[in-house]
């Protein structure tokens, strides 16, 4: 106990630390929020047909002084550290340089029902088909079922998720002409959602999601499968099973009731992710189904310079990430009482 | 002799008007609230028209972010003081039923039309136009480009509640645009708010449309209004015809395009050679369920080229620049990568010539010798020991300042041509942000720039010596010459079109001669996708309008989108559409 309230303290120093630099950083990385404002006026492009910019827009050298005050830049950097982290709350009441009617809060908890369907449903799909996948290739370590499996586990590893996502659009969503059209082609809900009923709306984002989240989920299934099924076969293979089997214990027990917990530790490490469901998401398959999850929201506000909704996604993702670094410890100390993080 | 004080003060008054120039009024006796010439009579009001938006805006509030989509839903939702006849460009009422020019051109009066009123039944009032302007001029407001070309003015005087006087420090054709050009907002609205907060809500408007329905990232609505105050007018009969225009936002072009086919979207421009030629192919297209067309009207032609930052070697020199411009096969890019679809630029104002008075420019076709040649002149020679030229023992490397990933196979073939004598060229590839910051810091060799183009050119901040060393400023090459800057003087105080359009053509001959740009390629037509379900004009687009002007000439019909619906069902072909629109040839007088 006394072990994971100092791992918790130490989340304080560990968090400003990585808020300083990264802050710091993007003090560094040229062009922001006032450039993206700038450009956004002037419309620039480029590109084989470029419609162009306005070429009657131009700026002044005042208006980028102006623009400097508003987004706080005329300020020292720690004074603006400081807001940033106590006045603003790790930048959640501030308000988006990109989005200026709403919070970084505001943004991320629109975002979140995405994030959630992404994460859970990634999550428990990956743990509950994995894990018995992972069993049963152990158990049939060397058959065609074992062979059968890896090849395909290996083919959803192989295929990058947005040449995947190409593919399922061009097969399932009628974008090529005579092949299925049985799902939507972007989006996260259709435009008439608002007047659909609930039955209707669940069945709306399913629908929506369920593409996504297959490219979203594919790629982890080779993993965790392979690693819950060595991990079985060590165990399995190891003195203690045997000692089991040699004292009279059936084969099934030996597994089931010894080996299997233990296989399941490297699993455990995984564990700790539960609270990144909420920030789950993908940049690439948001991109290319047009989700508005987190994962865009991260991409838009690093591109678009918006520091304000970065830093704060920056922040909880920290937190989270350190917090899922203790629950994983402590779902080792769950599984193996043996293990103690006390000296 | 109260009598007598009256009489002398009318007697001077006399005098006084009798002495004083002559203020000019507008509109003049002749004109005539006639029908637009554009719009179609059979047009309808009602109906539905999806289009495709880019990215999801940070406000519709266009003072404060001027974006495309702003600027059509902002001026959708409030009236201008004048706005322009749709064949002549000439202005016309609007909020102003009538207004003056001073003899000396500095001042503006502008009587508002008694009738204009906002959504909740308010008259409009100069006070709102005072409102607007202080609202742009306010410091702590963010409506940085508005106060750039409102700064000339002194601040207005309201003389009663329907009529307003503004004063300009500086004579130029541009203030009548300027001031006729503002969109009213209402004083009583939000004169309490935080300006740089008006973003999305619009309760009160004046214009035909107001704020729908908005769904944030997905979609935008705007809802035509019954009682909009000029719908009697005879100009503004059978535009406007949609019921609602939906803006759908999607990051992706080639993600709208896929909702485009699957009928989420009603209307597609395409701005890429490879959607157009092999990406409309099948049933939908084959069968005229959705309608390919090449729409050839007046829109003012945008240009496009690689700048070469003249500020600093090896660009400074003529001869390189020139060379650069020899090097460069944009045919054969147009052949190979772009099926052959645009014509090559020979000027930066293009639309200023046509098939009568065609542009006379010196026109830079592929030719290694003659670069050869010129870059010798400048000092460059090969270096037989190494096959890089060089110029007093230094190589001729360049970096190619990128922001678009997608333009990578243009820049790619230039620099394998350059390869080929001796010249290396290195794409540094950044993000717009950062790609601004070095523009702003003049810290580039050269870099691809396209510029839009108005129907008034003003080639001020583009071509003038005082642009070129200002930060953030359009004169992005560093151009400088003595002529232009004499001419550009010249032109802001001439009020004819076609006297500034021929001192326009003056500067984009010395221009062209300086090479600031590597000219490359356009496309003269706008191509565009719809399906076919709307009633459109002959001419299918207005005379200097791009795609955007179908929200307000076309219209839903109902006939048709039965058709297309029954087509559809039963696999058949629906009645071809031209493949080509000429204005010219569909717009009779």
């Amino acid at each position: 106990m006394e072990y994971f309230i100092r791992r918790l303290l130490l989340i304080i120093p560990t968090f400003i630390g990585i808020t300083i630099i990264c802050f710091g950083l993007i003090q560094f990385v040229p062009g922001g929020p006032v450039e993206e404002k700038i450009m956004q006026m002037r419309a620039a492009t480029s590109g084989e047909g470029g419609k162009g910019a306005s070429a009657t827009t131009t700026i002044t050298a005042e208006y980028r002084k102006q623009l400097e005050a508003h987004f706080g830049f005329d300020k020292p950097f720690y004074k603006r550290y400081f807001k940033w982290l106590i006045t603003d709350r790790i930048g959640l009441k501030m308000e988006s340089y990109k989005f200026p009617n709403k919070t970084a809060l505001q943004l991320i908890r629109e975002r979140l029902p995405v994030s959630l369907i992404f994460g859970i449903t990634g999550f428990l799909l990956s743990y509950l088909i994995c894990i018995p996948l992972g069993i049963a290739k152990a158990l049939r370590h060397g058959s065609k079922f074992d062979i059968t499996s890896s090849v395909i586990v290996f083919i959803g590893y192989a295929i990058p998720a947005f040449a995947f996502g190409m593919i399922l659009k061009m097969l399932l969503c009628g974008t090529v002409e005579g092949l299925w059209d049985i799902f939507p082609v972007t989006g996260f809900q259709s435009y008439n959602f608002a007047l659909l009923s609930f039955s209707e709306k669940t069945k709306d984002i399913f629908m929506h999601m369920f593409l996504p989240v297959l490219c979203y989920v594919i790629g982890n299934f080779a993993v965790l499968t392979l690693l819950m099924k060595n991990s079985l076969l060590e165990q399995i293979g190891k003195d203690y099973i045997r000692t089991v089997i040699a004292k009279g214990g059936s084969s099934k027990r030996a597994i089931w009731g010894h080996a299997l917990r233990n296989s399941l530790i490297p699993i455990a490490t995984g564990f700790g992710g539960i609270l990144m469901v909420m920030f789950a998401g993908s940049v690439i398959i948001e991109q290319i189904f047009e989700i508005p999850g987190m994962g865009r929201l991260s991409l838009e506000a690093i591109i678009g310079r918006d520091y304000a909704v970065f830093m704060a996604i920056l922040s909880l993702t920290s937190i989270l990430t350190l917090l899922g670094n203790i629950l994983s410890d402590f779902c080792y100390v769950l599984i193996d009482p043996r293990i103690t993080f006390n000296k | 002799m109260r009598f007598k004080k009256l009489l002398s003060i009318f007697i001077i008054l006399i005098v006084t008007v009798a002495h004083s120039p002559a203020d000019e009024f507008f509109p003049k006796d002749n004109w005539k609230d006639l029908p637009n010439p554009l719009a179609s009579p059979q047009a309808k009001v009602g109906g539905e028209m999806a289009t495709f938006a880019g990215q999801y805006p940070n406000s519709l509030n266009y003072y404060l972010a001027s974006n495309i989509l702003t600027s059509e839903v902002f001026s959708a939702m409030y009236d201008s003081l004048l706005t322009l006849h749709p064949l002549t460009a000439e202005y016309e009422p609007m909020i102003a039923k009538q207004w003056s020019i001073s003899d000396d051109k500095t001042t503006f009066t502008f009587w508002i039309d008694e009738r204009a009123r906002w959504s909740d039944g308010e008259p409009i009032t100069a006070y709102d136009v005072e409102w607007t302007f202080q609202a742009i001029m306010d410091p702590k407001n963010l409506t940085g480009v508005f106060k750039m070309s409102m700064e000339k003015f002194l601040p207005p005087e309201v003389v009663d509640e329907h009529t307003i006087r503004f004063t300009t420090k500086e004579v130029h054709w541009r203030n009548l645009l300027a001031l006729g050009g503002l969109n009213i907002l209402p004083k009583h609205i939000f004169e309490k708010k935080d300006f740089n907060k008006i973003n999305f809500q619009f309760p009160v408007v004046s214009g035909l449309y107001k704020l729908g329905e908005i769904n944030e990232g997905l979609f935008i609505k705007i809802v035509r209004r019954d009682n909009w105050w000029a719908k009697s007018e005879q100009r503004f009969q059978n535009t406007g015809n949609f019921q609602t225009i939906v803006f759908r936002f999607f990051a992706e072009r080639e993600n709208a395009f896929e909702a485009f086919k699957k009928g989420l979207i009603d209307i597609y421009p395409v701005y890429t050679s490879r959607l157009w030629v092999n990406e409309t192919k099948g049933e939908k297209f084959e069968k005229e369920w959705i309608v390919k067309q090449k729409i050839y009207n007046y829109e003012p032609a945008p240009f496009q080229g690689f700048a070469m930052n003249m500020r600093r070697p090896p660009f400074d020199d003529i001869k390189v620049r020139k060379a650069m411009a020899y090097l460069l096969d944009k045919e054969q890019m147009n052949r190979t990568l772009m099926y052959n679809q645009y014509t090559m630029h020979c000027s930066y104002f293009e639309d200023l010539y046509s098939k009568e008075a065609p542009c006379k420019n010196k026109v830079f076709n592929f030719d290694k010798e003659k670069a050869m040649a010129l870059l010798k002149e400048a000092g460059w020679q090969v270096n037989p020991q190494t096959g890089f030229l060089e110029k007093n023992g230094k190589r001729f490397s360049f970096k190619f300042l990128n922001r678009d990933s997608s333009t990578g196979k243009f820049i790619n073939i230039y620099a394998e041509d350059l390869k080929d004598i001796g010249i290396e060229l290195k794409i540094d590839q950044k993000d717009f942000a950062t790609w601004m910051k070095d523009m702003d810091e003049f810290n580039f060799d050269m870099t691809w720039a396209a510029w839009g183009s108005v129907i008034f050119k003003d080639p001020e901040s583009m071509w003038a010596s005082t642009e070129a060393d200002r930060k953030s400023g359009n004169n992005i090459t560093g151009f400088k010459d003595k002529v232009v800057d004499v001419f550009i003087e010249k032109q802001k105080t001439i009020f004819d079109v076609e006297k500034r359009h021929e001192i326009c053509r003056q500067i984009d001959a010395i221009v062209t001669s300086q090479c600031p740009y590597i000219l490359i390629w356009r496309i003269n037509y706008i191509r565009l996708l719809y399906w076919n379900k709307f009633g459109t004009p002959s001419t299918v687009l207005s005379k200097y309008g791009n795609e955007n002007s179908a929200y307000w000439y076309w219209w839903y019909d109902e006939d048709s989108a039965e058709d297309l619906t029954d087509a559809i069902q039963k696999g058949r072909y629906l009645p071809g559409c031209k493949a080509s629109i000429f204005f010219d040839e569909e717009f009779k007088e």
